[in-house]
């Protein structure tokens, strides 16, 4: 029996260490180690102290000043020793002895965000603008207006090309077409021949080709294709009467033997 | 009052007061006083706290042992030996050590000290 004088912390380490060697032998334990036996009494001793003091802090909780069994329990929940059955069987099922629960930091309502006003539903983006593209500003925030207009410089561009060229094709067709009136013995649906047919323009086809021996049709003999050619040789240099009649041109000088 | 054996905290007062803790109650009382608690008109609270702390520790102790029962199995696997002396069980730090690491305790021994 221990006196009103309280016991030294030596003789309370002493008790404790004697019940962690019965605990020990009760597990088959032959021989333990100082420093673990030395351990286990620490941490028996600060395993009591944490749970008196919690069973303090949910008296407090309840605004009373005598602990209950159930500020007991609460204390081993919160510090997470597991009981006896018999004991957890309170903790789940009895609803008469409610277990208080140590006021926890509630976590911050996160207030909803505030409904937006919508007055147009939202415009999209024209298709021609891709998700890889920079972001661009919201629809509503410009405006569009359409690629093709009438007003556009391109357009007048185009147009005025298109007059000049219709000009041009109007001036061929009416030259070709006076070119055919004017033209002898040929009337509007002859074939103009641009190439006169005269001596000295003279067609001459591939040799040793079937169509020399072809006669050409609609062509009149005068202007029959022949394979030879007459051809007036010309010379290229000038004759000495050429010369002597031409004034700016001076006979070339002899050498002297 | 007439106790209901059916109600689940009268259980647990009759198995308070039949299952003694290896803490003296009296120790239990101080230790629970020095830490603030008045437990002077009910005993059973004194008594719910040690067997708490007792569970605690022997859980401990459980895995401790189931640690050096393993090792030395793997040893006996290891060397093939067949010895005929019952081998010791001894509480070392390092079984200890692991054991209270799977609740989350680290024990280390300081690198030096006086």
């Amino acid at each position: 029996m221990l006196s009103d004088a309280q016991p030294s912390t030596e003789f309370i380490r002493d008790v404790i260490k004697r019940a962690v060697v019965k605990m020990a032998l009760k597990l088959e334990y032959d021989h333990i180690e100082p420093d673990a036996l030395e351990t286990l009494a620490e941490m028996f001793l600060t395993t009591l102290g944490n749970i008196g003091f919690q069973t303090k802090e949910f008296t407090e909780l309840g605004s009373r000043t005598a602990a209950t069994i159930n500020d007991v329990l609460s204390a081993t929940v919160e510090l997470e020793i597991d009981l006896p059955e018999s004991v957890k069987n309170i903790l789940e099922k009895n609803q008469d002895y409610p277990l208080h629960k140590k006021d926890r930091i509630e976590q911050a309502h996160i207030p909803d965000s505030p409904a937006v006003k919508a007055i147009a539903p939202r415009k999209e983006h024209a298709p021609h603008i891709n998700d890889f593209m920079p972001i661009f500003p919201e629809p509503h925030t410009y405006v569009t207006t359409a690629a093709f207009c009438k007003n556009a410089h391109h357009e007048e561009f185009e147009s005025t090309k298109l007059q000049a060229l219709e000009k041009i094709r109007d001036a061929q067709n009416s030259l070709s077409k006076f070119v055919s009136k004017t033209a002898r013995g040929r009337g509007r649906t002859a074939i103009i021949n641009l190439i006169p047919a005269d001596d000295s323009t003279g067609i001459t086809t591939p040799l040793s080709t079937d169509i020399s021996e072809y006669k050409a049709i609609n062509v009149s003999e005068q202007h029959e294709w022949v394979t030879t050619p007459k051809i007036p040789s010309v010379s290229e240099n000038a004759t000495l009467e050429q010369i002597s009649q031409n004034p700016f041109v001076k006979p070339p000088k002899r050498a002297r033997m | 009052m007439p106790v209901n054996p059916d109600q689940p905290i009268e259980q647990l007062l009759i198995d308070v007061n039949e299952f003694t803790p290896v803490l003296p109650d009296t120790v239990s009382h101080l230790l629970l006083t020095r830490a603030g608690l008045d437990t002077e008109h009910d005993p059973r609270i004194a008594r719910i706290a040690s067997l708490a702390a007792q569970k605690f520790i022997s859980d401990i102790l459980l895995d401790a042992r189931q640690v050096s029962l393993n090792r030395a199995n793997k040893e006996m696997r290891n060397t093939g030996s067949k010895s005929k002396d019952k081998p010791k069980n001894v509480l070392t730090m390092e079984d200890l050590t692991q054991a209270t690491a799977k609740i989350g305790i680290t024990i280390q021994k300081p690198p030096y000290y006086h």
